[in-house]
């Protein structure tokens, strides 16, 4: 069965995905994949993942968001997660999910600040050292 | 014959006596107190009951009305207690915008874990609220910081962090960085400053903002 695939935006440099439903494990490996697919495609800097929509984190996704954020991180994608909901930010912590590694922002215009600050700091050390 | 009419008779009698008695008794078993016992007519042994009787319906009338008074005492007492509760949870964790995307926590008293999840919850809520980046929590007002306490302090930051949120811990007494350092809580992750004037410049400087002298003109 065809699941549902969620888009995943570019700006400039920069792949933005939105989730907007609840996702299944299915969906969410599906996204997983496309997310990867599209990182290797377009050799992104930056991602930025929100979650804004999102007020149901189980431990699978949890560790699923951990997990893209690193395998991103490998590729020379740096992650920011925007919009985390107070609910799911007690979730993840009761879970032990830390995130580790992975900035987060409040919403999408912070995030994509916070995204352009990192990777101009990032290229301006690759170019000088 | 005329011996027995008079039995019949004394039987009705007692019949009447009893019955009347026994009305009085039933309405007051049934909580209504307003009932007399009828005035004797002849000196009797139901005579004597009746007076029994009426003295121990003044005796519930004054136990009732005490009783009732004592309760619309205890109901006040109640509602009193319910308001300073009220009051007291709204206390509890109050979160102040000191700047633009700062928050300052001042955390007044003991910490239960009730009290620790409204404190996590309300601190999270005001930062999506007020889109904060930095979060003070100001403890000098908590007197016993024990494991369970700093690890839901430690966890709030965790996930005030996960928000985007950078927390700074101000206020640790010596009593209380004594006791955590001598518990083994590994604070390693958290930002901590002396007190609340410490934690705003920290905010300051993270933000790249500067608090100088006023120039004055000459």
């Amino acid at each position: 069965m065809e699941v549902a695939r969620i888009p995943i935006l570019q700006i400039e440099n920069y792949l933005v995905a939105s989730i907007q439903t609840a996702l299944h494990d299915k969906a969410a490996i599906q996204f997983r994949d496309d997310l990867l697919e599209r990182i290797y495609a377009t050799k992104a800097r930056g991602l930025i993942l929100d979650l804004t929509a999102v007020d149901v984190v189980d431990s699978f996704l949890a560790r699923l968001t951990g997990d893209i954020a690193e395998m991103a991180g490998l590729m020379g994608t740096t992650v920011v997660i925007t919009g985390l909901q107070p609910e799911v930010a007690i979730t993840l912590v009761e879970l032990g999910v830390e995130l580790r590694g992975v900035t987060t922002a409040l919403n999408l215009e912070k995030g994509i600040a916070a995204l352009r600050k990192m990777v101009e700091k990032e290229s301006s050390n690759g170019t000088t050292g | 014959m005329a011996k027995k009419t008079d039995l019949d008779q004394y039987k009705e009698f007692v019949k009447e006596r009893l019955k009347s008695l026994l009305d009085v008794v039933q309405s007051v078993s049934s909580g209504d107190f307003s009932v007399r016992v009828e005035p004797p007519e002849a000196e009797d042994e139901f005579t004597a009951l009746s007076i029994e009787l009426e003295r121990m319906i003044d005796d519930l009338i004054e136990a009732n009305s005490v009783s009732e008074e004592r309760m619309a005492k205890l109901q006040e007492v109640i509602e009193e207690k319910e308001r300073l509760f009220k009051t007291v949870r709204e206390l509890s964790s109050p979160v102040i915008q000191v700047w633009e995307n700062v928050l300052v926590m001042p955390l007044v008293g003991a910490i239960d874990s009730a009290r620790a999840m409204r404190i996590t919850e309300d601190l999270l809520t005001g930062i999506t609220k007020n889109q904060a980046e930095i979060v003070i929590i100001d403890i000098t007002g908590v007197p016993v910081v024990d494991t369970s306490v700093a690890n839901h302090l430690i966890r709030t930051i965790k996930a005030a962090a996960l928000l985007g949120a950078k927390c700074v811990v101000v206020g640790i007494s010596s009593e209380v960085a004594q006791s955590l350092i001598s518990l083994g809580v590994d604070l390693s992750g958290v930002v901590t400053r002396s007190n609340l004037q410490a934690g705003i410049r920290y905010a300051m400087e993270m933000m790249g903002l500067e608090v100088v002298p006023k120039k004055r003109e000459k």
